[in-house]
């Protein structure tokens, strides 16, 4: 039975979606009809506010609905400290731990050769411009430590290396619960590379994070 | 659903919702197959070291009517210098792709597999001047994989042994007499053809100890990536991202 064409189009709309199939984009197409219309209106509302107010902050480039965002306008964080991620998403789960004090620049992608994806797609020419104007002293590379993160860190290293700023990279190894018997031999060498001396001689963490 | 054991080679991997991947794999056997990892980005999944491009494990699958499934995976090389060095990074990618595009999702392509780990060995251990030379060595050897090695030894138009120039519609180089046969032909140098000759006939191990002209290694590129798109009907994406990396 072919729907009337509103209820045809919104099922359309619905199914654009990354993982909603055809079944599920009926269910919430019919979920919104069965719905008190007061529902359907916040969800359009708040669609259409996020499209309209969400854009990228000048200087960290992540998704915000002032600009500078509510990180880079606050004077308490460390602008000297900047920690370059691959999507807002990550930014959310930095912001989890409550022990990062710095800011934040994001990629919005990393280097992707198998999907014709190079530096030139991603905003590392902002992260360029934001060292040159020489206010940072130290950029924390955070991408995922998958062959991509690794590879997209390293080129970001080779431009940043000649400004004289310091460039760091977080710490990978094997995960607290994990388990070392399915570990791979790449983690496993920076674990060992990263290892660190135990008992009341080892030297203290100096790792900053930005924190007073 | 049945449970198979596989060798395989990780092609490329995807996100599949909050915290699953889905894995193309090059199998030994099998062609190229799609699996999901479960868990696999979740910090301490047993199956996320498995769940890296160029990865080479060994899977225990459950068949599946469009993904299978990995039930187990032992990592038999991971590759690290790949995740050190963007030019050893760049071209492994390029292999990959390679593979990705000539590869058949269920159907064992004779000598594939085999080439993809052999060009990912080299490309990851070769002194990093012949990085180059490697990606030549397994386009040559692709072609040669797939039925389609063009002649570097003789004329294609007459069989003279002379070399002038090189022709991807017909397959091979040509004397000078022989160039205005096609013409789309490119010139290229009897050293270049004594390159590709001297890397279809001596494996990867003739790479060892070669000290190659850059001309010579950046010419035969041209012209292979010429002949592939030519023969396959494609353009790779990873060589644009390769100038980027380079630039």
């Amino acid at each position: 039975m072919a729907y009337p064409s509103p209820i045809a189009n919104l099922i359309a709309q619905f199914g654009r979606l990354p993982g909603i199939g055809p079944k599920t984009a009926q269910r919430l197409a019919f979920h919104l009809l069965e719905s008190p219309p007061s529902e359907a209106q916040a969800l359009a509302e708040a669609i259409l506010t996020a499209r309209q107010k969400v854009r990228f902050c000048s200087e960290c480039q992540n998704l915000t609905d002032q600009d500078p965002c509510a990180v880079c306008s606050d004077p308490r964080r460390d602008h000297g400290l900047v920690c370059v991620v691959e999507s807002p998403r990550d930014v959310a789960a930095m912001e989890k731990i409550h022990d990062y004090r710095g800011t934040y620049h994001v990629l919005h992608g990393v280097i992707s050769p198998l999907d014709g994806v190079g530096p030139d797609d991603l905003r590392i020419g902002a992260l360029v411009e934001r060292v040159r104007k020489g206010h940072i002293r130290e950029v924390i590379l955070a991408t995922n430590p998958d062959v991509e993160g690794e590879a997209t860190a390293l080129y970001i290293q080779r431009l940043l290396q000649p400004l004289g700023v310091r460039v760091t990279r977080i710490a990978r190894g094997i995960p607290a619960g994990g388990d070392l018997d399915y570990v791979d031999e790449v983690t496993l060498v920076r674990a060992l590379e990263g290892r660190r001396e135990m008992g009341e001689n080892a030297p203290n963490r100096s790792t900053p994070t930005g924190n007073a | 659903m049945a449970l198979y054991r596989t060798e395989g080679i990780v092609l490329r991997v995807r996100d599949l919702g909050d915290a699953d991947r889905i894995l193309e794999i090059l199998t030994r056997q099998g062609g190229r197959v799609d699996a999901v990892a479960h868990g696999a980005r979740r910090p301490r999944a047993k199956l996320a070291g498995v769940s890296q491009t160029f990865t080479h494990a060994r899977f225990l699958l459950w068949s599946g009517r469009e993904l299978a499934t990995v039930s187990q995976a032992e990592i038999v090389y991971s590759y690290p210098a790949l995740y050190e060095d963007l030019d050893r990074f760049a071209m492994a990618s390029y292999m990959a792709e390679l593979a990705e595009v000539v590869s058949r999702p269920g159907a064992s392509q004779g000598g594939l597999f085999e080439l993809l780990s052999a060009g990912l060995a080299l490309v990851a251990g070769i002194d990093r001047p012949l990085v180059d030379a490697a990606a030549r060595f397994y386009e040559l050897n692709l072609l040669r994989v797939l039925g389609m090695a063009p002649r570097f030894d003789r004329c294609v138009g007459c069989g003279s042994v002379a070399v002038a120039g090189f022709s991807a519609a017909m397959g091979g180089v040509l004397c000078d007499g022989c160039l205005g046969r096609d013409p789309q032909a490119v010139a290229l140098s009897p050293a270049t053809a004594a390159l590709a000759r001297h890397l279809l006939a001596r494996g990867a191990a003739g790479l060892a100890g070669l000290t190659p002209e850059r001309r010579s290694v950046d010419e035969l590129g041209a012209v292979l990536a010429g002949f592939l798109a030519y023969q396959l009907g494609f353009v790779p994406k990873t060589p644009r991202v390769v100038r980027q990396l380079r630039s």
